[in-house]
């Protein structure tokens, strides 16, 4: 059966729902004849496109309606949109295409495409570009016979208007939407030009957030409310009128849409891809996958039954029967000699540490039995740990439903055991990494990057909000990882090697191929590539009392002073081989912190331990040193050494009471590669928290963080303890702005300038105007000009980050690259990379004058680099900034 | 359409024709009519510089200067008065990465260059870096003007080898193919061998054939024959045509089995050449990887017959090359992960594969790049750095080549440095040992990671002629050049054989450890013998109280001198813990590497 059904024009419908198109420019050219998109039986429909697309399948609102209108045709519906895709530019990970979704796998009759949107961050200038890309795909998209009959019809999607969120640390999207009326006017162009369906989204949304809004995250990600608002708009456009013969209970629908959605998903963007797919298949993958992808797309050809029974009115069993899925092929362990699992006494019996210090459990899975393969953990502002667990890891099994959490751990009398333990999330999948903030938590749900909150109060999450997209999975273990919070408030976190990651967001898309280190501003919605570099897997990232980074790469075990190589490069290049700082002793490491408490030895404070995994399993020490513009650590005694070879230290942070928490992933095997991801003799059901203290001296009294007056948390960022004074700044992020920059203003004026840390709390405060977005070019410049060179390095880093909001930041840099102090010379040689167009040229010539100035190697490193960088923008070989 | 058979080849980008600093400044000035200095010869000429900084300004010119800025450096370099000598050698290899990653020279008269190369007729030093930087920049720069003179210092037998190479390299680079087929033909094996070698880049089929007739005089160490192969290697297509040559012409088994493992430290395994070479020195054809069955039989095989101890003399053997690679308790080859807890990680079916099949399972940080430049080179190695303007490969050998980024033709993802076939050097005996050995390191046990220190990387002073005659032992051991030293490395449980060390019984062997010392404080070193031991910190003689030495070290690399007098003592190996006496402050690592 062939629905053939004239379709409105776009004009005509809004028109007739009462909206009409008021851009300044007037409405959009409209193609004379739209051509019609006919549905026929069985016709599969592949979505492609960006992140307006990819989203699509987290809120099926359209899919919903086109099952429903067309309950007889029984569609398939398969969304390959993915994060930040422009039509030219879709990096993936290697062997991608190796998995079974290409369009000649998928084969389409109706293909759907959203690109532009990312494009439309060239402007006015990007848009032959564009022009020429968007011939090349519709000629390809319309003359490809995917399905080996015909070509698809091709349908293309312009992209959706920028929302203004009336929020002024968000973009107003009045320039965003200047150039995405552009790119959809040029869309629409050719898509005349060709006879091919056109969708003009951008007009509709901007009359839609007229009123009702929100209806966006950011300006520029639809939220559910969005979709379900988007869903009759593209439906009309495309089909008319709704048909009165709709059988479905829609609501059952929806949900069995959003069923099959999340499947499907598993299977396209399959973490672990690496072992499925790519370059390291075999010898294992290849044993066990191809059962367990068998299983995955019967199972989700059952749930596109279930949508059509449910479309055509039929009723459905309650649960999905997938006994006709088949099983799974037997796997046997490559580890001969039994594995033996010490009890958390036996376990403890093997640690032996300097004279002067004590281990004690904090929590393990024989009191609390959810702490199963905990691997990341944070403190919050009540004293209470959190960690999340990943029992699903390296994956979870296909058919089964991923159950990792996120667990909060309390030691109410202080005697440094946990006395219980709260499950805030469960249903998670591998979520290598977690933070506390801005009311909820931040967490890793590869490829994404989740928001939880309780919004009652019952220390559960009641809203999960995806909130950034496209950060690849090849490996499970490489992604998304090491969260810690930058003392401006942007929250930073890591991927290793074998990931193609790209981010949109509403200041363009941001890219990064093999490993990085990633910066996100919550408040502003700025996401950017911290360190582009190609590390193996870095997992450890400690931000200092001044604001300088430390990056530890776990694979090879090699340490950097990370200030030197964050500066920008331009997609695809990365920074260039940078030195150690440090020699490295062993390897895998994974995660570091600096000793900043008072309850350890004198002689230890701001030594930096690395935990370390396989042959020594423990905790390394170095000693640091101020070495001109950078550091310099040396091996002294390490601070824990175990010999139990299921001790495996994936975290490690100062706790409320200054003793040292070290999480234990406790696992007999550990390598990815080694083993069969599902060699039965990896461990899932054991997990340790280990406590650290030095019982000569007094613990620390826990700082009240939560619950405080905005004055006492104030005060609180003259704490000794790194860690206090982090969560402190956490805790003021969350309280009303207004109330804090009045406060923080009469505490800026009563601090004592007799106090030698004076500066470093004038920094603090500093610090906090940024983390609330709260330019004050005045403070800045003082504090750029202060008598303090570690307050000016802290500074130019802000001044970087302020450089579009403050007046002439070049010549105000020119002024720190002339600094006598080294870090403050880098530090501003590192901002000069940010500068782009036609304040490259000059930004060059300043960073030069640094050369009359002495050097070292991270002076030399980072000019060199932010030369390199310029270089290209000057030539017109930038692309796009990291 | 690709030129290299396998694999998936990726294009290029190829950036940087011209310097944007140069460029940009020019523009700027275009309106005074003016010839334009940049900001960097801007800076150079104002005398601003303090001496100590000018080696940055001249570096950074050489990666991003202009021609103009490339004029100016060329003549302050020509100039005697110009930059001080340490400065003026790196204006040179900056003119040299500016001509070889960018193409580019400087806006001048280059004949003038010829001044300072050497002649080899006496009055210079052939061995100048200044004269061998010249040299480079005549080829890069195509001075067709100064073939004849390369042509004739290179046939000069009193010119040293690190120069011949270098004027080979020029010559090549200036398409002197009958020069360097004539210098091939040599009588003298120190000029035809790296002839040969260096003909391979412009007439690879004569060159295979001229290399397979000198092999056999050349195979008098692995020194000379290893560039030889690695030249072929390096070559499109040159493995093939130097087995066919080699079949024609096939070497002793001695010289067979040297390229053999020439071969396989270049971490290739090329079959045509393996084979034919491995039939020339008679060893057993490749160990097929096992069928699944197979695997379970051999684990357990390896655990039943398999010798940790007779495991860990195979690893070490030379003609394996592991130690070349692989580091061992920190002390070894760094090409290769570190295994010093392999066993720890990788369960016994696992190394037996990664053996076998060194390409199947790659960690991270160790896949390699190949890159095909326009000159039909084939290069692999693991990327060690890479910029816009070249990319840097580590290669088997532990040396960086850095290849210019416009010179690339094509690249792919190549396997594992680590050689194919090298089971085939192995007796199965051998082969179960080896692993067992691997599959015991940095489990608890003799193989653990130690929790005292212990010297694992000495390096052996080679004897020289004359030395018996001076009984100094500060101008003869501690003040001998670096290059007289060679590494060798203890065993897993810090013994160090002696009987590997070439040196006759009853002559004394210098040994040398190094610690690096962070905070000052007092160390103990502690012998398993003191028997025909002396020892030596820096320059100053410690004494040995019973098997103990007190040290008090300041920060810094110290250096530990041992002499043995292997008439004296009765162990055959020595092993030196060291060991912080209780309250010392002192904070070091001991140095390892290779």
């Amino acid at each position: 059966m062939t629905i053939l059904r004239p379709r409105p024009s776009i004009a005509v419908w809004l028109l007739a729902a009462g909206l009409t198109a008021t851009l300044a420019g007037g409405p959009l050219a409209q193609a004379a004849e739209n051509p019609k998109l006919e549905l026929k039986k069985g016709d599969r429909v592949i979505i492609i496109g960006n992140t307006l697309a990819e989203r699509m399948q987290d809120f099926g609102h359209f899919e919903t309606l086109l099952h429903s209108r067309f309950h007889e045709l029984e569609l398939v519906v398969h969304n390959l949109g993915y994060s930040a895709d422009e039509l030219a530019l879709r990096p993936r990970q290697a062997h991608f295409n190796d998995h079974g979704h290409r369009l000649e796998d998928e084969k389409p009759d109706v293909l759907v495409a959203a690109f532009g949107f990312n494009e439309s961050f060239a402007g006015p200038e990007g848009l032959a570009k564009y022009k020429s890309d968007l011939e090349r795909f519709i000629k390809t998209s319309t003359t490809t016979k995917y399905n080996g009959k015909n070509p698809p019809t091709l349908v293309l999607l312009s992209p959706i208007a920028h929302e203004d969120m009336g929020n002024p640390h968000l973009p107003d999207g009045k320039k965003n939407n200047a150039n995405i009326r552009l790119y959809t006017e040029a869309t629409a162009q050719a898509a005349a030009k060709h006879g091919v369906v056109f969708v003009d989204l951008f007009t509709p949304t901007l009359a839609l957030y007229k009123s009702g809004g929100p209806y966006t995250l950011n300006g520029v990600h639809l939220s559910d409310k969005g979709y379900a608002a988007l869903a009759p708009i593209l439906d009309q456009a495309l089909f008319g009128a709704r048909p009165a013969n709709v059988k479905a209970d829609m609501a059952a629908l929806y949900a069995a849409v959003q069923e099959k959605n999340l499947q499907f998903y598993y299977d396209y963007r399959a973490v672990n891809g690496c072992y499925i797919y790519g370059g390291r298949k075999a010898p294992f993958g290849i044993v066990n996958f191809p059962a367990e992808f068998a299983k995955l797309r019967k199972m989700i050809q059952n749930r596109e039954r279930r949508i059509w029974d449910l479309a055509q009115g039929k009723s459905v069993p309650a649960e999905i029967d997938d006994s006709d899925t088949g099983g799974f092929a037997t796997i046997t362990s490559n580890v001969k000699p039994p594995v033996h699992i010490t009890t958390p006494a036996d376990e403890e019996r093997t640690f032996s540490l300097p004279s002067g210090y004590a281990i004690n459990l904090f929590a393990s899975e024989v009191e609390f039995p959810d702490l199963q393969d905990p691997v990341s953990m944070t403190w919050d502002a009540k004293g209470r740990l959190w960690v999340t667990t990943m029992p699903s890891y390296p994956m979870y099994l296909p058919g089964t439903k991923p159950d990792d959490k996120v667990l909060i751990f309390e030691d109410a009398n202080g005697d440094g055991k946990a006395d219980s333990c709260k499950v805030f999330a469960d249903g998670l999948h591998v979520p290598g990494g977690i933070e506390l903030g801005d009311g909820g938590v931040y967490l890793a749900q590869m490829p994404n990057l989740m928001f939880l909150k309780d919004t009652n109060g019952d220390d559960k999450a009641d809203t999960r909000e995806l909130i950034l997209h496209g950060f690849d999975t090849a490996d499970s273990h490489h992604a998304m990882h090491a969260f810690t919070w930058d003392p401006g408030g942007a929250l930073h976190w890591q991927e290793g090697t074998f990931h193609y990651s790209q981010v949109e967001t509403p200041y363009g898309p941001r890219r990064c191929n093999e490993a990085g280190v990633f910066r996100y501003e919550p408040r502003t919605a700025r996401f950017d590539v911290f360190v582009s570099y190609g590390f193996a897997n870095p997992w450890g990232h400690y931000i200092d009392r001044w604001g300088q980074n430390f990056v530890a790469d776990a694979s090879g075990g090699a340490n950097y002073y990370g200030t030197a190589f964050s500066g920008q490069v331009n997609y695809p290049h990365k920074h260039g081989g940078m030195q150690q700082f440090f020699p490295m002793q062993w390897r895998p490491t994974c995660g570091c912190e600096l000793v900043y408490s008072r309850h350890f030895p004198d002689d230890t404070q701001g030594d930096y331990l690395l935990n370390n995994n396989i042959g020594f399993q423990g905790v390394l020490r170095y000693r640091v040193k101020e070495d001109k513009s950078g550091f310099a650590g040396s091996a002294v005694d390490p601070l824990l050494r175990s010999s139990d070879p299921n001790f495996r230290p994936v975290a490690l942070q100062f706790g409320p009471d200054g003793a040292l928490y070290i999480v234990d992933w406790f696992n007999p095997l550990i390598g990815h590669m080694q083993h069969s991801l599902r060699d039965p003799k990896r461990d899932h059901t054991h997990g340790r928290i280990w406590r650290i203290t030095y019982p000569k001296r007094p613990l620390i009294e826990r700082a009240k963080i939560a619950g405080a007056p905005v004055p006492e948390l104030l005060d609180l960022l003259k704490a000794y303890e790194d860690r206090t004074r982090y969560r402190a700044r956490r805790e003021l992020r969350e309280r009303p702005e207004q109330e804090v920059m009045s406060c923080l203003e009469t505490w800026l004026a009563g601090l004592s300038k007799s106090d030698p840390e004076y500066w470093r709390q004038m920094t603090e405060g500093l610090w906090l105007k940024q983390s609330l977005d709260h330019v004050d070019e005045a403070f800045l410049k003082k504090m750029l000009t202060c008598p303090e060179p570690k307050a000016r390095a802290a500074a130019t880093r802000v001044l970087c980050y302020w450089r579009d909001r403050v007046n002439d930041p070049l010549e105000l840099l020119r002024k720190q690259v002339n600094d006598d102090h080294p870090r403050v010379r880098l530090e501003a040689i590192r901002a000069l990379s940010f500068f782009d167009g036609a304040d490259a040229a000059k930004a060059q010539e300043i960073a030069l004058e640094s050369l009359v100035l002495p050097q070292d190697s991270y002076l030399e490193y980072t000019l060199n680099e932010t030369t390199k960088t310029l270089d290209q923008r000057l030539k017109g070989q930038g692309g796009a900034k990291k | 359409m690709s030129r290299l058979a396998d694999g998936v080849w990726r294009l290029i980008v190829v950036f940087m024709a011209a310097s944007s600093l140069g460029s940009v400044m020019t523009s700027r000035q275009a309106a005074a009519d003016e010839p334009a200095d940049s900001a960097l010869v801007k800076l150079l000429k104002s005398g601003r510089v303090p001496e100590a900084r000018l080696g940055a300004i001249v570096e950074m010119l050489g990666k991003r200067g202009s021609p103009a800025d490339l004029g100016y450096l060329y003549e302050r370099t020509l100039d005697p008065k110009g930059f001080a000598p340490a400065i003026r050698l790196r204006a040179m290899a900056a003119l040299v990465e500016a001509a070889a990653n960018r193409g580019l020279r400087p806006a001048r008269d280059l004949e003038k260059l010829e001044d300072l190369i050497p002649s080899g007729n006496g009055g210079k030093s052939t061995g100048d870096s200044v004269g061998r930087e010249a040299i480079r920049l005549a080829g890069l720069w195509k001075l067709e003007s100064a073939v004849d003179r390369l042509a004739a210092l290179a046939g000069k037998p009193e010119t040293d080898d690190a120069t011949r190479a270098v004027v080979l390299e020029s010559l090549v680079g200036l398409g002197g193919r009958g020069k360097i087929a004539d210098l091939a033909r040599s009588p003298d094996v120190a000029v035809s061998l790296p002839a040969t070698a260096a003909l391979a880049a412009l007439d690879v089929t004569a060159a295979a054939t001229r290399a397979a007739e000198i092999l056999p005089a050349a195979a008098a160490g692995r020194r000379e024959v290893d560039p030889l192969i690695a030249a072929f290697l390096d070559r499109q297509g040159g493995a093939d045509v130097l087995a066919q040559a080699i079949a024609k012409r096939p070497p002793p088994a001695d010289a067979a089995k040297l390229a053999l493992r020439a071969v396989y430290a270049h971490g290739r395994s090329d079959p045509a050449l393996a084979s034919t070479l491995g039939k020339a020195a008679g060893v057993a054809a490749d160990v097929k990887p096992p069928s699944p069955d197979e695997l379970v039989a051999w684990v357990a095989e390896v655990v039943k017959k398999g010798d940790p101890r007779r495991g860990e003399a195979v690893f070490r053997r030379a003609d394996l090359n592991c130690v070349n690679c692989h580091s061992l308790a920190k002390a070894g080859g760094e090409v290769g992960p570190d295994l010093s807890a392999i066993g720890m990680s990788s369960p016994v079916d696992y190394i037996i594969r990664s053996i076998l099949l060194p390409d199947e399972s790659i960690k991270e940080q160790f896949h390699t790049l190949v890159v095909l430049t326009g000159d039909g080179q084939v290069y692999q190695g693991i990327v060690a750095d890479k910029d816009d303007q070249r990319i840097v490969l580590k290669e088997a050998n532990g040396q960086t080549r850095s290849v210019p980024v416009a010179s690339i033709e094509d690249q792919k993802e190549g396997g594992s440095l680590m050689p194919k076939g090298l089971a085939n050097l192995m007796t199965r005996g051998e082969f179960l040992d080896l692993v067992r050995f691997l599959s015991e390191l940095g489990k608890p046990g003799p193989y653990a990671i130690g929790t005292t220190p212990t010297f694992q990387r000495y390096r052996v002073l080679k004897p020289t002629a004359g030395d018996a005659d001076s009984p100094d032992v500060r101008a003869r051991v501690l003040e001998a050049k670096p290059e007289r030293w060679e590494s060798v490395y203890a065993r897993v449980d810090g013994s160090l054989p002696l009987d590997e060390i070439k040196i006759p019984r009853g002559q004394t062997v210098y040994l040398q450890g190094e610690l690096e010392v962070s905070a000052a404080g007092a160390v103990e070193l502690v012998l398993d013998s003191a028997q025909g031991m002396a020892l030596w910190s820096d320059d100053e003689p410690v004494a040995l109280i019973g098997t103990t030495a007190a040290l008090a070290l300041s920060p810094g690399r110290r250096e530990i001198t041992f002499a043995i007098d292997t008439g004296k003592r009765a162990a055959r190996s020595l092993r030196v813990a060291i060991k912080k006496p209780a309250g010392s402050t002192a904070e070091f690592t001991v140095v390892g590497g290779r």
